[in-house]
């Protein structure tokens, strides 16, 4: 159990999101950075549907209120346990009364907070992911504010911890196996690549503004979050108007609206709408761009379906790998 | 360690040549509020100045609990998780043992001071391997 | 290299992909222009590994739209669909996992297509009384503005008809209604405006419907209507369905 000790940190319940509602206007949710979230619950042996805290916006403070594990995955934010330092993608035991300081991140843009047991908040339409938008979902459907007491699951007290479980253990970051993308022209080092399929309307712009899609390093504009990616960059400019009907969106769709600006739709983004689609960055890139800061750029590197499938398939191995590893470790903790 | 000390530095490095002398290699020494360890180095030479170059008596060593590849930084950080000369609490993290994708700590056994590696990073080590050597807390 | 998916002549429910063209990737050729301009083909096209797009070709109209609830239902058994979400005129297919045949799939979309019988779904009608212009219809004048009509023309014409549920999407319970006059179309916003509230009845292109919550839209907002749409705590959380029945009533026009 935590209590909430700051305020308007846009920090929300987020799972793995709610699939099946899209049909009654209802979008997915569920974490920006699904990777971190899911590596965070095998650390601490929760059921994969567990929910925990997604946290956008630094520093966030946190009290204990009994002892309990945690682990915090995602952007590396020199996070402090009481006085002591916090490892990047760690799990360790928590005592009463300990405050967890989360502090501004010197990369990447968000981190995860996982309880032993998960977040234990009501399931709603099948998930306890948060709708901000239909107000429902994770804590009584909003951000978390100060004072607010997070609960999580119910599990078998821990009895004689040895030092070894107070020190915890951590998990390499993605990145460092799954590594980062290449593009040519080469990319700056601080540019977020992701893989992106064209989408439907894609040649229905002018050959200038596809090079550009391609070749720029688009700005991640102040005007990002959960809902959206608002890109800033060259206006892409289609060879006419495309006025198109409104039809069923994902995260990852790329919209160009008629500023020519285009939009990443995310996880709490319509799940349709009307405007032009240029591209679709592929479900395996979405945690890469869930850590893309504001004011960093992106690069689009093309890719093809079978090579997207393939990245899938490479992210899934990844996570049984881990899943693997962690088992074989926690099995043999005393 | 505390600041009151019940041996004399004098007094350990009497023993440290009678432990060298007899072929002793390890010997813990307790008292009330205290614990020296003294090992000896197995390569260290036979020297009329035991107490230069053997480890120092009061230095306390930190083996791995585990096989795996020592790390000083954590995989996303360029700055080593703690420096030489650096004072450190029981339980403390002082460096990583990577297993794969597993990062397993470095636990600091004692407060301490941070001496030097006796590994470089980077090297896979087996159980039980030195790792670093710590000073009593207190002793700068 | 085209993202629009042409139909494999000799692809097999197998999913053997066997083809003509030379190419590894799914290609074909491209139609520019919205579904009612291209003759009598379907498009089908990827949402990245998430989702495939099948979007009907003709007229936005009820009979268009039934065929899409029959594909609708007949698509969300097959293996490896998660949902069958329709649009207007438009049916978007989200995966379990992505097939690693997709022209299987956009085979199985065509012949079920061809062979989709208008789905009669008879719902409910529910009026709607609307308060229109004022504060609560803040883009009332850009329709006037773009379709040449007065405020009580619109106001007429946006009343008049029996509107069908055609899909829901966009946020929790709001639908989209098919059978608005074409006169009072009007395009979509070039800025989407932030923070329009719940019960905003709206004209995106030649669609209207009405939020059902507080959000942003990009579509033209012409009045108000107090209703609730969305309760989460019920099995069927959404108050209509698609083939349910709207028609606004004129509470009264604020100049």
């Amino acid at each position: 159990m935590i209590e909430v000790l700051s305020n308007a940190a846009l920090a929300t319940i987020q799972d793995q999101g709610r699939q099946g509602y899209l049909r009654y206007g209802v979008g997915t949710s569920g974490a920006m950075d699904r990777v971190a979230l899911a590596i965070g619950n095998l650390m601490l042996g929760n059921p994969d549907d567990a929910a925990g805290i997604e946290i956008p916006l630094f520093p966030f403070r946190v009290r204990f209120t009994q002892d309990t594990a945690f682990a915090l995955t995602g952007a590396d934010c020199s996070a402090r346990l009481g006085e002591r330092p916090v490892l990047p993608w760690w799990t360790l035991q928590a005592k009463k009364d300990d405050v967890l300081t989360i502090g501004v991140p010197a990369s990447g843009a968000r981190c995860y907070l996982l309880l032993k047991g998960g977040v234990d908040v009501p399931v709603v339409l099948g998930s306890r992911s948060t709708q901000l938008r239909g107000e429902f979902g994770g804590f009584l459907g909003r951000q978390l504010k100060k004072g607010d007491v997070v609960q999580a699951a119910a599990v078998e007290p821990v009895h004689g911890e040895t030092i070894n479980d107070l020190a915890g253990f951590g998990i390499t970051p993605p990145s460092w196996t799954l590594g980062e993308l290449e593009t040519s022209p080469v990319a700056d080092p601080a540019d977020t690549v992701v893989r992106v399929l064209p989408a439907g309307e894609y040649e229905a712009y002018e050959q200038d503004s596809i090079e550009a899609f391609w070749r720029e390093s688009w700005k991640v504009t102040p005007q990002s979050d959960r809902y959206g990616y608002r890109l800033g960059g060259p206006v892409l400019v289609s060879k006419r108007p495309v006025e198109m009907r409104s039809h069923g969106i994902v995260p990852g769709v790329i919209q160009v609206p008629p500023s020519g600006q285009p939009i990443i739709q995310l996880r709490d983004a319509q799940p349709s709408g009307g405007y032009p689609k240029i591209g679709t960055v592929v479900e395996a890139d979405l945690w890469r761009l869930a850590q893309a800061r504001i004011g960093s750029k992106l690069r689009f590197v093309q890719t093809s379906y079978e090579e997207a499938v393939d990245a899938q398939d490479e992210l899934d191995r990844y996570m049984t790998k881990l899943r693997n590893l962690v088992g074989l470790h926690r099995g043999t903790r005393p | 360690m505390t600041q009151r000390k019940e041996l004399q530095i004098s007094e350990l490095r009497q023993i440290t040549g009678w432990l060298e002398t007899a072929g002793i290699g390890f010997i813990e020494i307790g008292g009330k509020g205290t614990l020296i360890r003294l090992t000896l180095e197995s390569d260290g030479a036979a020297d009329p100045q035991p107490v230069r170059s053997a480890p120092t008596v009061e230095e306390t060593r930190v083996v791995a609990t585990s096989s795996g590849v020592l790390l000083r930084c954590h995989p996303m950080r360029s700055t080593p998780i703690v420096e030489p000369g650096a004072a450190v609490k029981q339980g403390d993290v002082l460096g990583l043992l990577r297993i794969a994708q597993l990062c397993l700590p470095v636990i600091s056994p004692s407060d301490g001071v941070v001496v030097k590696w006796l590994v470089e990073p980077g090297a896979t080590v087996g159980y039980g391997t030195a790792l670093m050597t710590l000073a009593p807390a207190g002793n700068l | 290299m085209s993202p629009i998916l042409e139909r494999v002549l000799d692809a097999t429910t197998t999913g053997a992909m066997t083809s003509k063209r030379p190419q590894q990737n799914l290609q074909g050729t491209v139609h520019l222009t919205t579904p009612s301009d291209s003759g009598e083909k379907p498009r089908i096209s990827l949402l990245g590994t998430s989702a495939m797009l099948f979007e009907a070709p003709g007229e936005l109209d009820l009979q268009t739209q039934r065929r899409i609830w029959a594909l609708g239902q007949r698509a969300a058994k097959w293996d490896g669909i998660r949902e069958a979400v329709p649009g207007m005129s438009n049916l978007m297919l989200t995966f379990d996992r992505p097939p690693r045949q997709p022209a299987s799939l956009v085979a199985a979309l065509h012949d079920a297509w061809e062979a989709a019988e208008e789905l009669s779904l008879e719902g409910k009608t529910v009026v709607l009384p609307v308060q229109y212009g004022g504060d609560f219809g803040p883009h009332l004048s850009d329709v006037v503005a773009h379709t040449g009509l007065s405020v009580d023309e619109i106001v007429a014409l946006h009343s008049e008809p029996l509107y069908t549920v055609y899909a829901l999407g966009s946020h929790p319970g709001y639908c989209y209604l098919g059978g608005m006059d074409p006169r009072i179309a009007a395009p979509r916003r070039k800025v989407p405006v932030l923070g329009l509230p719940g019960g905003a009845v709206s004209i995106g292109g030649v669609q209207t419907g009405v939020s059902a919550s507080a959000g942003p839209s990009g579509w033209n907002t012409i009045g108000h209507t107090d209703m609730s749409f969305f309760d989460p705590a019920r099995t069927n959380p959404a108050m209509f369905a698609p083939g349910d029945m709207i028609r606004f009533s004129v509470e009264r026009i604020v100049r």
